[in-house]
């Protein structure tokens, strides 16, 4: 245990490889290759040679930003799930002390409740109906450009209705 | 006893770190005809240092195979049927307040939010940090637990969402 975790030091602080895990690999063509990668590698990062760009430049298009979008506001919901609850667990007051407090904390406490409210309805919203166009996506409709773009700022407009809707339950 | 494991644990780390010198042999044979002074390991003592090596992607077919118990396309379709359930789901926990809502609502958007987060473990952690993988599991494990804590015992995520929501 204590050597796995030396071993694992030693690879972060030596930041060799590039990052990536290598040790041990079988004598195949494939753990060649990675080891001329990694020399690849140190001669670049040796020389300061820049890299030619491939994301900056890359269009900015629905179809991608929606995507994103799309895995941000999953990370954005999935996180209070799983941070509340564990949380919950070392608590020792119950939910509605906890919530009374957050909402009486002085100037602060009203607007933050509601930030984090519009936050989490715009969140929902978003991926529940980019959510069902994937659903669509996954029972092979709406798959020609046309109209995934027109989905797409559908999507968009609808999101922003149902997150009004919600705010004003 | 710990320090005298430890120290054959490191001489197995200066031998992991030549890895033409070592020779994965037959279990429980010493290879005969290592050229060089190092110490020879025997497969045993390497196989638990196996386990816990992280490999860069599987190699042979075999390995490509891996030990699911599910087929891909099953578990797709699962993933999927979950995703069409919490359709369901999300407007009738509005307005029925009930325990098996709660259970429903917190399992449902647990496996589904684990998925996705498996997802993003794959494509941006586990390049830099395999072990991730079984970081998530246990977190997403451990908020479930809190989860079931939180229905039995304090108001449950239904009420909870609608308590948030009400201030």
């Amino acid at each position: 245990m204590a050597f796995v975790c030396r071993h694992f030091a030693k690879e972060l602080l030596r930041g060799s490889y590039n990052g990536l895990y290598t040790r041990g690999l079988p004598a195949s063509s494939n753990a060649k290759a990675i080891k001329e990668m990694n020399v690849y590698w140190e001669n670049n990062r040796k020389k300061d040679r820049p890299i030619s760009p491939h994301v900056s430049i890359f269009q900015t298009q629905l179809t991608w930003t929606l995507s994103v979008t799309h895995r941000m506001t999953g990370i954005i919901l999935t996180a209070p799930f799983i941070v509340g609850p564990i949380a919950y667990l070392f608590a020792s007051k119950d939910f509605g002390t906890y919530l009374n407090m957050m909402k009486s904390v002085p100037t602060f406490g009203e607007p933050l409740i509601q930030m984090v409210k519009f936050a989490l309805a715009l969140s929902f919203s978003f991926h529940l109906l980019n959510g069902v166009r994937h659903l669509a996506w996954d029972a092979m409709y709406g798959f020609e450009l046309s109209t995934v773009y027109k989905t797409g700022y559908a999507v968009l407009g609808l999101s922003i209705i149902f997150t009004m809707v919600l705010m004003f339950i | 006893m710990a320090a005298v494991s430890l120290l054959r644990c490191c001489q197995g780390a200066r031998l992991l770190l030549r890895p033409q010198i070592v020779k994965h042999t037959l279990p429980g044979l010493a290879h005969p005809d290592v050229a060089s002074r190092a110490i020879t390991f025997t497969a045993p003592s390497l196989s638990a240092l196996d386990y816990f090596r992280a490999r860069r992607g599987p190699f042979t077919p075999a390995e490509k195979k891996g030990h699911h118990k599910l087929m891909a396309s099953t578990h797709w379709k699962v993933e999927r049927l979950v995703a069409i359930g919490m359709i369901g789901i999300m407007p009738t926990c509005l307005f029925y307040h009930a325990p098996i809502m709660d259970h429903l609502l917190s399992t449902f958007v647990l496996l589904h939010g684990y998925w996705g987060m498996e997802g993003v473990c794959t494509d941006y952690i586990e390049k830099f940090f395999p072990y991730i993988h079984y970081i998530w599991r246990a977190v997403t494990i451990f908020a479930f637990a809190g989860l079931v804590h939180f229905n039995y015992n304090d108001v449950g995520v239904c009420k909870a969402i609608a308590m948030l929501w009400e201030l």
